[in-house]
């Protein structure tokens, strides 16, 4: 990763289209209202499109116009995607719509406008936040608070233990098998693919806690971004817990737009899987990341085709008789669908994530140990991570790990997390994986 | 406002910290030199006991590929490997060499070094790490470490630091025997690589492309090299560097990179004993002799050790009668 200064005339290039396009859209009337908001739309996505996915539509002509003889003269361009392009371009992107859509008053103040997209907790990996949320906190004095400047503090704290513990300690072993993934056997590859769904989970949530604890130090309140995904019932209730800020956007923004719940069910079923192959692109521009988002978008519509039946089934094997049960085999194997996706989202080309499709299910081989130690902090700190989870899911519902009225043996907690962030934390684990979006 | 007691907290904590830093700190450095296997031990003799006279640095194709035992029959003469498993930069030889020649001299040094090793990498100097706990031990590692980030001397003020990661390694090492025991320093590799099949071969091609695009010199790794040859020049070591074979399904040698290129340079320029196994048409193609892409097995490791021990043996003679003749 690199600082270069020029990047951030792209930046500069969006604030002023959006901030005019703000302004503009308060005052003008009928079409022409609908055109400035078409003309800030183009201008964000004109961005994205150049910087992050012009070389990959241009790579995927040129394979195209090959394979049937014809040569593609266009270069590539030979540019480095800026980091957060996605999150600033979609805050900005959300703004307009909002200003259009008349629920947010265009902002006069440059200033604020341009705090508002550049907020720097969460330029970079969000969460993408509404203005209806925001702009107006930048109005409100922020006066020091203790028992909130601690709050803060704590949040930042959990969120540097999910990063540097948990989700840096397992992409160790993520990447050295998914790296040579045809050196690996079935059970191996699929160890590697439970560890990432951890991985990913530990390195955002971990992300958005420490955005979400800087801004709150600060005395701004974001969004909150996640909450414990993976015990979620079904794919949809994990897309309500996961990104949170993302999918609501898609949701209010393109799916909403689309028609909604209010067109013909078939329109409803191509309509979101629509939504969820724009989001893989969102993530990536590698074909990976859009069959992640294809495989996502295929689970919902299954599931809403499927239903009725599958009430039906429950009844009949008598499932609907042991709610406990049904509860935990439903998240058991929304995780395992959503570990198979992941597959995809990890794979480094569609090329290996088929090969590790078609070798996971074959559990033959032992599962490769490198270093005994690895894998037991990885263990550790998933076990870590479930026992706090499922206080905070089942029992104290905080966004904080440890809640008690006891002020010393909060200390003491506190104290213990520190000295595991030092003691098995991974200080040259590289940046948050998001930070490429 | 802040009240007292909201002060004596943040005081406790803070207190609490350190003392846990200091008490943690101190446990793990004892358990750290007594240790008796591993890796950091077999460091630990390395650097303040190791009185061979043959040493092997370089990273895991050094550790696994130089079978001790061959190499001391071949030459008659005592042989240490002080290779270190994922030390990627040429910084850690070249620090090995810098504190070990200041207690005994070697004659011969055998270095396993691939020259594209010196453009730049992201993650290049993480595996310095292993040197932390030797920043108060011995100076001249200070400005080696200090490369590895600038607020390194700060991260040291924290008595864990150095043992980060290591905790499990360090109770493990003081009571049991490693699951993979040494034969001095060297550690045979058991296993053979699989055979690719095309779809990886495919992506293999690609990554390797993509790492090729996007490379620069790093020139702290082109200075670590120069001062390990200028180390043996000015001691009177004879350095033999060698690349040794990695596993190729079949013979596709590209042209070395601008980088390599420089590197060679300086050995050749330096008239070093260098010779690049890394397409040797004996290894190409040989799935028995691999661990995988990157590493000989145990019979594989015998074999290149008997070849280069031949070789050593021709060429050091042959350096012998020439310093006999002067």
């Amino acid at each position: 990763m690199a600082f270069i200064p020029v990047y951030l005339l792209i930046l500069g290039f969006t604030i002023i289209i959006d901030y005019f396009a703000g302004i503009w859209l308060e005052k003008t009337q009928g079409k022409e209202r609908k055109y400035f908001l078409i003309a800030s739309l183009i201008a964000n996505i004109g961005v994205l499109a150049v910087f992050k996915y012009y070389n990959f539509l241009n790579t995927n002509l040129s394979e195209l116009l090959s394979s049937i003889g014809y040569i593609n003269q266009i270069p590539n361009l030979s540019i480095i995607l800026p980091i957060g392009l996605s999150f600033h371009t979609f805050q900005a992107m959300s703004y307009t719509i909002e200003v259009y859509r008349g629920n947010q008053k265009a902002e006069r103040n440059f200033g604020i406008y341009s705090l508002y997209v550049m907020f720097y907790p969460q330029l970079v990996a969000g969460p993408i936040e509404r203005p209806q949320n925001l702009i107006h906190q930048f109005y409100e004095k922020h006066y020091f608070e203790y028992a909130r400047v601690v709050e803060g503090l704590k949040l930042m704290l959990w969120g540097l233990f999910m990063k540097l513990v948990i989700a840096d300690r397992l992409a160790i072993y993520v990447n050295a098998v998914y790296n040579n993934a045809d050196q690996h056997s079935g059970k191996t590859l699929a160890l590697a693919t439970v560890f990432f769904a951890f991985q990913i989970y530990c390195d955002f949530a971990g992300y958005s806690n420490i955005a979400i604890g800087a801004a709150k130090v600060m005395g701004f309140k974001l969004m909150t971004n996640f909450n414990r995904p993976y015990f979620s019932r079904s794919i949809s209730e994990f897309w309500k817990r996961w990104h949170i800020s993302l999918s609501t956007w898609f949701r209010d923004y393109l799916y909403i737009s689309l028609g909604g719940n209010r067109v013909k069910v078939q329109r409803i079923y191509l309509n979101l899987f629509l939504v969820f192959v724009i989001s893989g692109l969102w993530h990536g521009a590698n074909w990976t990341y859009i069959i992640w988002g294809a495989i996502n978008g295929f689970y919902l519509v299954f599931a809403i085709f499927t239903e009725k039946w599958r009430k039906k089934l429950n009844h009949v094997i008598f499932l609907d008789r042991a709610p406990h049960f049904h509860n935990y085999l439903q998240i058991g194997i929304t995780f395992i669908l959503a570990c198979f996706a992941w597959i995809f989202f990890r794979a480094n080309n569609v090329n290996d994530a088929l090969m590790i499709v078609e070798h996971i299910f074959s559990f033959q081989g032992s599962i490769y140990i490198e270093d005994y130690q690895q894998l037991i902090y990885g263990f550790a700190g998933i076990g870590f991570l479930l026992f706090i989870e499922i206080m905070r899911e089942y029992n104290i519902h905080s966004a904080l790990p440890f809640v008690t009225n006891h002020r010393y043996k909060e200390v003491l907690a506190y104290t213990v997390l520190v000295i595991l962030i030092m003691t098995v934390g991974v200080f040259d684990g590289g940046q948050f994986i998001y930070f490429q979006f | 406002m802040i009240t007292k007691s909201q002060i004596l907290c943040i005081f406790y904590f803070l207190l609490a910290v350190f003392l846990a830093d200091q008490l943690v700190g101190s446990v793990s450095r004892k358990l750290y030199f007594t240790q008796k296997t591993g890796q950091s031990a077999c460091l630990n003799y390395s650097l303040q006991k190791c009185k061979t006279d043959i040493l092997i640095f370089g990273n895991s194709r050094a550790q696994h590929h130089y079978d001790t035992r061959v190499l001391s029959d071949c030459l008659k003469m005592s042989c240490y490997n002080a290779g270190i498993d994922g030390g990627h930069s040429i910084l850690l030889p070249y620090s090995q060499i810098k504190v070990m020649t200041k207690r005994h001299l070697p004659k011969i040094i055998i270095l396993e070094f691939r020259p594209s090793s010196v453009e730049y990498k992201e993650g290049a100097y993480d595996r310095l790490s292993i040197l932390l706990p030797y920043y108060s031990k011995f100076p001249e590692l200070r400005p080696i470490i200090q490369l590895r980030s600038p607020s390194e001397k700060i991260k040291l003020l924290s008595a864990i630091y150095p043992f980060n990661s290591d905790i499990i390694n360090l109770l493990w090492f003081n009571t049991n025997s490693a699951r993979k025991k040494d034969i001095a320093g060297y550690i045979p590799f058991v296993g053979q690589v699989m055979k690719i099949n095309k779809l990886a071969k495919q992506s293999q091609i690609t990554a390797q492309h993509q790492i090729a695009t996007y490379s620069s010199v790093d020139t702290n790794m082109i200075i670590a090299l120069q001062n390990i040859i200028r180390i043996c020049k000015e001691k009177n070591i004879s350095l033999f560097i060698f690349n040794s074979p990695s596993f190729h399904e079949f013979n596709e040698k590209s042209l070395p990179s601008p980088e390599a290129r420089l590197a060679l340079e300086i050995i050749n320029r330096n008239k070093v004993n260098y010779v690049d196994f890394s397409f040797d048409s004996r290894f190409i193609g040989q799935f028995q002799w691999f661990k995988d892409m990157s590493h000989l097995n145990e019979k594989g490791a015998s074999i290149y050790s008997q070849i280069i021990g031949e070789l050593i043996k021709k060429k050091y003679s042959e350096i012998l009668a020439f310093k006999r003749q002067r």
